[in-house]
């Protein structure tokens, strides 16, 4: 079945032939910017290749990690400021000495090693220490009837007090310690921590 | 190495202003194919702007085989179609019959369409006569165009003007290629009376 060839065929065909419709500047111009902004887009994803993308998330990490000791130091430090029963609340980091610190550190390494233990464990949780060194004061109030039955209650009481007393200095030398250390390289600190 | 192929060369690296000159060359022409296929100018200025995006992206994918004028086109009526089926929503689609038209109601109207044309054949020829004697401008053809509805019009200028054979239209527009023919006559004789119309019109002026 074919289409016959007729008046509107030849008329359209002819008519039509080398029709032309004027065409306006701007039309030129949305042409332009379209095609320029395209070829942007074309080039700009070929070159953003996962090289790219990998160097950018590295570049993240890394200020990130680079960030986070001096803000895990900088909430250790608040929080030792919030805690009321916490020695630095109470004394001013600078009131103390160098040479204080030294015969403080001094007369530390003289104790013996349970205390030494005692440090250890409260260097990692300050709450943890207060805990321990509880503990252990409590041991050691429960071993002393044991061994000297014939102390009486006053005398275990006030023992208990000195021994509360040696705890708060020893709690004091290591809060100096802190703020020492701190005072003079904020950033070593935490690897300081792990030294000791 | 003619201008064309400096230009299209040109185009091929990005380089602005081959672009300018085959838009300066080009545009006219594709323009008007464009607004066969559109409602308005605007639309046909929408179509033009998408179209030449086209071949400026796509342009290194011309192979230097046929006319470029002839690629072009093709990319046109392609976009055209595409900005139809798009907006298809937006289009006047008149309730016809026609999408379930089968291959006897496709002959049965090519005859009666035979029939009517040869008991008033006398009467057609003085159609044919009258409208060939008013002497259409472009414009008035154009004119006369756009008062058919575009699903017909769509398939006229893709068949009458552009060469495209119905297996093509109806792969294209995704329509029954029977659909394609019944469109096809239904524009013509949409056309031919509108024409007709037209020219006495004129010719009583």
């Amino acid at each position: 079945m074919t289409e016959k060839k007729d008046i509107v065929d030849e008329l359209y065909q002819s008519g039509l032939k080398n029709h032309k419709v004027q065409t306006k500047e701007e039309e030129w111009k949305a042409v332009k910017r379209s095609v320029a902004y395209s070829l942007f887009l074309k080039s700009g994803f070929q070159h953003f290749n996962f090289v790219y993308v990998l160097l950018g998330i590295l570049a993240i990490v890394s200020v990130s990690v680079l960030a986070w000791p001096e803000n895990n130091s900088a909430r250790t430090i608040d929080v030792e400021a919030e805690s009321p029963g916490s020695v630095s609340s109470q004394k001013e980091p600078e009131e103390i000495t160098e040479e204080k610190v030294g015969s403080i550190i001094q007369e530390e390494k003289q104790e013996k090693e349970p205390k030494n233990h005692v440090e250890e464990k409260e260097s990692e949780d300050e709450n943890a220490f207060v805990k321990t060194t509880e503990a252990e004061v409590e041991t050691e109030v429960e071993q002393e009837p044991v061994e000297k039955n014939t102390k009486s209650t006053f005398d275990t009481i006030k023992a208990v007090e000195d021994q509360n007393q040696e705890i708060h200095k020893k709690e004091k030398v290591i809060i100096v310690k802190q703020d020492t250390v701190y005072e003079f390289d904020t950033v070593d600190k935490p690897k300081w921590w792990k030294r000791k | 190495m003619d201008v064309d192929e400096q230009i299209i060369r040109g185009c091929m690296r990005y380089k602005r202003k081959s672009q300018q000159k085959l838009w300066d060359l080009y545009a006219p022409l594709m323009k008007s194919i464009c607004f066969r296929y559109a409602r308005d100018m605007d639309e046909a200025s929408d179509i033009l702007q998408e179209g030449f995006l086209k071949v400026f992206l796509n342009i290194k994918k011309y192979q230097w085989k046929g006319s470029f004028e002839g690629w072009m086109k093709r990319v046109m009526v392609n976009t055209a179609i595409n900005y139809y089926k798009k907006n298809q929503s937006n289009y006047y689609f008149e309730q016809i019959d026609e999408e379930r038209t089968n291959e006897q109601e496709v002959d049965e109207q090519y005859e009666e369409d035979n029939a009517v044309d040869k008991m008033h054949e006398s009467d057609l020829k003085k159609d044919y006569n009258t409208v060939a004697r008013a002497g259409f401008t472009e414009d008035e053809l154009m004119a006369a165009l756009k008062t058919i509805p575009d699903h017909f019009r769509i398939v006229f200028s893709m068949s009458v003007l552009d060469g495209y054979k119905h297996k093509e239209i109806a792969g294209m527009l995704l329509i029954d290629e029977k659909t394609s023919r019944t469109r096809l006559l239904r524009a013509k004789k949409l056309l031919k009376n509108q024409l007709f119309e037209m020219s006495i019109k004129k010719l009583v002026k």
